[in-house]
C-alpha cells in the first residue's frame, strides 16, 4: 500500500492549520510563555530534547507549545530544525566525571564514596494529587527557597568529582573490564547502519530513541522475556561542560554545560569457561530522563547478547523501532490519501468473493 | 568549585549584562566571517570507556579580528550576540587592551553564575543521605 498524491482543498487546509493554532491557544487562560514551559516543564522539555537529538531548552520549549505538548511532534519540529543547521564541530571527548552533579544514587551499595544524593526528585512520596494547594504558588516558591538557602551550610558540600561506583567492583575483578578500542565513534546521523551495528551507533541511536519505547523493550527484558534483571549501580544527574578547541589557538575550552542523565547497570553474567561476573549497561541521554537512561542501560546490557532469544536482544528489532520520529512518521503516514490502492484492494475482494459465490 | 570559562558566563548571563558588553565592542573590529548558529556534536566516553556521539548542542559561533590578533568563541544556546562578545573579549584580552570596565562586568557576571552553582551544589548537598537498613533485613 502506498499512498497517493492529490491536489486542491488549499483553503479547507489553510483552514485547519488555523484551527489547530486556535485550538492550542485556548479560550480564556493567558498564553503560555516559554520561560514558564522551560522553567516548569522541565522534564517534558528535556525529554523533547533527547528525542529530538538537540539540546537546545529554548527550542525545544518552542516545540513543546507549538506541538500542544505532543512530544512526538515536538521532538519531531526540533530535529527538522537541526537539518536546518550546519554542524561547526565536534567536542573534546566530554566525561560525566567532571559533572556538576545535581543528583546521585545507588541501588547497589548502601555507601558510596562521594555519598548518596537524593537531589531534586519525587521518587520518596506519595503520588496524590495535590488538589487543595495550601498556599499561592509563588508564596510557595518563596517558602521553598527560604528552606533551601536559609540556615547554615549543609555539611560536606559536593565534591566536585564523584568516583564511579562500578570502579567498586572493578578493582574486585567482579565486573568486566573497560574496553581498550580506540575506534572512532561510529555517526548515525551521517552514515546508514549496517547490522551488527558497533556499539557506539546502538548508544547513539538509544540516545535519541523515544523514551517510551525503550522502558517498553527495556521492562519485557526485565519481566522475563529476555534475561536481563538488571541492579542499578549509579544513577547521576548533571550538568556536563561541552568542551571544545579553538580552531585558530587549538587550545581547548568550555563553551558552556548540558544537563545529562547516566545511568550504569549491572547484570550476573557467566560466560562458557569464564569466571561469573558483573556485565555492564550503560545509558546516558540529554537532559532529566531517568527513565530513559536506565532503560537504555539495561538495553545496552541486552544487545551485547551473543545469542539474541528475545526482541529486546535482537539489535534490528530494537534500533528499528525505538526511534519515535521514525515510527511516528510512518504510523502518521496513513492518515494520508491512499485512494487508489484501497479502489485496488476493494476490487481484488470483490473478485474474489464472486469467485466464491460462483465455487459455492 | 570549577571557575566558568569566558563562554560558559557569555552563555548563562543576564540579557541586560549582554547588551551592555555589547557597547565595549571596538567599532575597528573586523569580523572575517558572520557570527552564525550551528551545532556541536558532542561526543562522550561511557563506563566501559567506549566513546559514542550523544547529540547534537546548538551553539553560536563568532570569530573576530582585531590588532591583529583572532579572537573566536563558541557558545551554547543561538544568540549571536553572544557568542560575539566572547569572542571580541578575547581578542581584547589577547591584544592586552580589555577596558577594566568590561572586566568588571565580566566578574560580576562570573561571580552571579557561581552564586547559581554554589545554590545548586547547596540544594543537592542538603539531600545527602544515609539509608539504614531495618532490623533484621
Amino acid at each position: 500500500m502506498s499512498y497517493v498524491a492529490v491536489q486542491g482543498g488549499r483553503d479547507a487546509i489553510e483552514r485547519a492549520c488555523e484551527s489547530y493554532e486556535h485550538r492550542r491557544s485556548g479560550r480564556t487562560s493567558a498564553p503560555l510563555e516559554l520561560d514558564q514551559i522551560r522553567e516548569q516543564l522541565h522534564l517534558a522539555v528535556d525529554r523533547v530534547m533527547g528525542e529530538g537529538g538537540l539540546y537546545a531548552p529554548e527550542h525545544a520549549s518552542l516545540a513543546f507549545r507549538q506541538a500542544a505538548g505532543d512530544t512526538f511532534e515536538a521532538a519531531f519540529l526540533l530535529r527538522a530544525h537541526r537539518a536546518t543547521l550546519p554542524r561547526i564541530a565536534q567536542s573534546e571527548v566530554c566525561s560525566t566525571g567532571p559533572m556538576r552533579v545535581i543528583r546521585r544514587i545507588s541501588s547497589a551499595f548502601k555507601e558510596v564514596p562521594g555519598g548518596q544524593i537524593l537531589g531534586p526528585t519525587s521518587d520518596y512520596i506519595l503520588r496524590l494529587l495535590e488538589l487543595d494547594p495550601l498556599e499561592d504558588p509563588v508564596e510557595r516558591r518563596n517558602h521553598l527557597r527560604e528552606r533551601l538557602f536559609s540556615g547554615k551550610e549543609p555539611e560536606g558540600g559536593i565534591p566536585d568529582e564523584f568516583p564511579r561506583v562500578v570502579e567498586l567492583l572493578r578493582r574486585e575483578g567482579l565486573v568486566q573490564a573497560v574496553s581498550t578500542t580506540s575506534e572512532e565513534p561510529f555517526d548515525i546521523t551521517r552514515r546508514s547502519m549496517l547490522y551488527p551495528a558497533p556499539r557506539s551507533a546502538r548508544l547513539q541511536s538509544m540516545a535519541r530513541a523515544e523514551t517510551g519505547a525503550l522502558l517498553f523493550l527495556a521492562y519485557s527484558s526485565m519481566r522475563g522475556y529476555g534475561d536481563i534483571h538488571p541492579t542499578l549501580a549509579e544513577l547521576r544527574v548533571g550538568y556536563v561542560p561541552l568542551t571544545v578547541t579553538n580552531p585558530v589557538t587549538g587550545r581547548t575550552f568550555v563553551a558552556g554545560e548540558v544537563l545529562v542523565t547516566e545511568a550504569e547497570v549491572v547484570s550476573r553474567f557467566s560466560e562458557p569457561g569464564g569466571e561469573p561476573r558483573f556485565h555492564l549497561g550503560c545509558g546516558m541521554c540529554f537532559g532529566h530522563n531517568e527513565l530513559k537512561a536506565i532503560s537504555m542501560g539495561v538495553l545496552d546490557r541486552c544487545l551485547r547478547s551473543t545469542a539474541p532469544s528475545c526482541p529486546a536482544e535482537d539489535q534490528e528489532f530494537v534500533l528499528y523501532h525505538a526511534d519515535g520520529i521514525e515510527s511516528m512518521g510512518f504510523a502518521n503516514h496513513w492518515k494520508l490519501p491512499h485512494y487508489v490502492d484501497f479502489l485496488s484492494d476493494l476490487d481484488r475482494l470483490r473478485k474474489a468473493r464472486e469467485v466464491a459465490h460462483a465455487r459455492a | 568549585m570549577r571557575e566558568p570559562s569566558l563562554c560558559e558566563i557569555l552563555s548563562e548571563c543576564d540579557e541586560a549584562v549582554v547588551v551592555r558588553m555589547l557597547e565595549f565592542v571596538p567599532e575597528d573590529m573586523d569580523l572575517p566571517r558572520a557570527p552564525r548558529d550551528g551545532v556541536i556534536l558532542m561526543t562522550c566516553r561511557e563506563g566501559l570507556n567506549e566513546t559514542f556521539h550523544l547529540g547534537e548542542v546548538l551553539v553560536s559561533e563568532s570569530m573576530v579580528r582585531w590588532r591583529g590578533v583572532e579572537g573566536y568563541a563558541v557558545v551554547v544556546g543561538d544568540d549571536p550576540r553572544r557568542s560575539l562578545v566572547a569572542a571580541a573579549i578575547d581578542a581584547m584580552r589577547q591584544a592586552q587592551a580589555a577596558p577594566s570596565d568590561l572586566e568588571a562586568l565580566v566578574a560580576d557576571a562570573a561571580e552571579s553564575l557561581l552564586h547559581r552553582r554554589g545554590e545548586d551544589a547547596r540544594a543537592a548537598a542538603s539531600t545527602r543521605v544515609e539509608f539504614d537498613l531495618l532490623p533484621g533485613a
